[in-house]
């Protein structure tokens, strides 16, 4: 079972390492353990036996795109169950409303605020 | 009072009616002055008309029809005349939608005007056209005839289509391009404010580099939007004066290497000065734009080589990387604004793509030319050539910008 509440476990995928910084900072001072993937198939292979509490997933990533890993980790037994927070600067409504449907747990439109982010992690994972 | 205005000054109240007067006086001078028939008048004005044009007989038979319509749809005037519009050319012509309008819509009206219909034509493929017909009465012959006028509006819908596909495209790159680097400098302040106290002062130090670093970008990004505006709307306006070019790349060159400590940055310059009669902000904005590009194609670490150099009174620059390379397709068409909308990879690491459109068009504002040599996977040489006007003797050399 995979541990809850602090000291969970966060992979952030995001290709823009300030951003990335960013959010691992956040997290790591709200006392969760964070690891980094700058593209999908890093993400994806991270996701795997690393006990993931949640990932935080940019859309937009070079090579296999946010949506491919969102799909990819929705269809694979071993990570269907984990929390996806979709993180992006696609501000669309139909974007938020597809990455619903395909599974994601939230959808959090960039710029996002230290507090912002850390409510929408804390509120899936209470 | 009332009567003499009836009858001597009586206005005319429809429409209908002025355009008759307008009509009937037009004809009769025109026809007057060139001594023409009426029917020979109208024939003219229908073969001047630039769009397709169908005289119909109320049974809709083509009584004539113009150059355009043969040129546009490919037949001849021995295929069409006397036929029946439908069963023209294969019956490519036997449309429900038209059939519909022809006989439902016009025999109530008068007319009907732009209406859009899409087929799949046998010798032209899909079309869409614009259809716009009158009913006329031939008073001499006692009958209806109906004038059919079709528009191919098949390109004109392609390019609208394709213009608003790169409109909304542009808008979601630019907002894309726009909040990334406001997400830095939101997610970096918001944390600097919330965890004040838990974070170190070198590690706050990096963050509001971070910060001043993403409205550096932001800053360079409104500033290409606007230049390239003022280009397509034609107001960027160069301020030629006499510019140093050796001190104008030392500097830029030397920004350059603050910006990008990863990468090595060379600057190869003759002995003699280099000078020119130009716009040095401009020149700057060229030569910053490619070194740019230049450090964001390649690995860190690897080296971009700045030179310059006059050839037959032009003086050439060229900014050499050791980055990811360009396919020898897209060789020209990295310069086009569009091109840079419509294939923006995932790969590219952020930019709208507006930078080397940008630089073709200030270094063609200087009479000058820029190209680019490549080879993939090995790094790209940009060049631009730009003519050294001759500068008086004496002349004071400044850096500009």
């Amino acid at each position: 079972m995979v541990k809850k509440g602090s000291r969970a476990t966060i992979l952030i995928i995001e290709d823009e390492v300030d951003i990335r910084t960013f959010a691992s900072r956040v997290l790591e001072l709200e006392g969760y353990r964070v690891r980094q993937a700058s593209d999908g198939d890093e993400g994806l292979r991270l996701a795997r036996g690393n006990q993931v509490a949640l990932v935080l997933l940019d859309l937009r990533l070079p090579g296999r795109d946010g949506w491919a890993v969102l799909s990819q980790m929705k269809s694979d037994p071993e990570l269907s169950s984990i929390p996806v927070v979709v993180f992006t600067a696609s501000a669309g409504a139909l974007q938020r409303s597809r990455a619903l449907a395909e599974g994601a747990d939230d959808y959090l439109v960039k710029p996002l605020s230290a507090t912002s982010l850390r409510e929408s992690i804390a509120r899936i994972l209470r | 009072m009332k009567d003499k205005l009836k009858t001597k000054e009586r206005p005319i109240s429809e429409p209908g009616q002025m355009r008759q007067r307008i009509a009937e006086e037009t004809k009769r001078k025109q026809v007057g002055k060139t001594t023409l028939k009426p029917e020979e008048y109208a024939e003219s004005i229908v073969q001047t008309v630039r769009e397709p044009l169908l005289v119909l007989d109320s049974d809709l038979r083509v009584i004539s029809a113009n150059c355009a319509f043969y040129q546009t749809f490919q037949v001849t005037p021995g295929e069409t005349e006397g036929k029946v519009l439908y069963d023209l050319g294969n019956r490519q012509w036997n449309i429900p939608k038209l059939r519909e309008l022809l006989e439902d819509i016009l025999p109530k009206n008068t007319a009907f005007n732009d209406f859009e219909i899409e087929h799949d034509f046998a010798t032209l493929g899909r079309r869409i056209m614009l259809l716009n017909a009158r009913r006329i009465y031939h008073e001499t012959n006692r009958t209806q005839m109906i004038l059919l006028a079709i528009e191919d509006i098949t390109e004109r819908k392609r390019a609208e289509e394709k213009l608003n596909k790169l409109k909304s495209n542009l808008l979601s790159t630019v907002s894309h391009e726009l909040r990334t680097p406001l997400t830095t400098i939101k997610g970096y302040s918001t944390m600097l404010l919330d965890y004040d106290k838990r974070l170190k002062q070198d590690e706050k130090q990096e963050y509001l580099s971070a910060i001043d670093r993403a409205t550096d970008r932001m800053t360079e990004l409104i500033d290409h939007l606007l230049d390239m505006s003022c280009l397509e709307a034609g107001l960027l306006k160069l301020n030629k004066t006499p510019t140093n070019i050796t001190a104008l790349l030392l500097t830029t060159v030397a920004e350059a290497r603050l910006r990008a400590p990863g990468h090595k940055i060379v600057l190869n310059l003759p002995k003699a000065v280099l000078k020119l009669n130009g716009d040095g902000r401009r020149i700057r904005q060229v030569v910053d734009n490619l070194i740019n590009n230049a450090i964001k194609y390649s690995e860190m670490g690897s080296t971009v080589t700045i030179g310059a150099q006059i050839e037959s009174s032009k003086l050439v620059a060229s900014v050499a990387d050791q980055g990811i390379g360009i396919t020898r397709e897209n060789l020209e068409k990295v310069f086009d604004r569009m091109f840079n909308l419509e294939h923006r990879l995932a790969q590219d690491p952020g930019g709208l793509g507006l930078g080397l459109a940008l630089c073709k068009a200030l270094v063609e504002a200087h009479s000058g030319r820029i190209w680019v040599e490549s080879e993939l996977g090995k790094g790209s040489i940009f060049y631009f050539a730009l003519p050294q006007e001759v500068i008086a003797e004496g002349e004071a050399y400044g850096e500009k910008g």
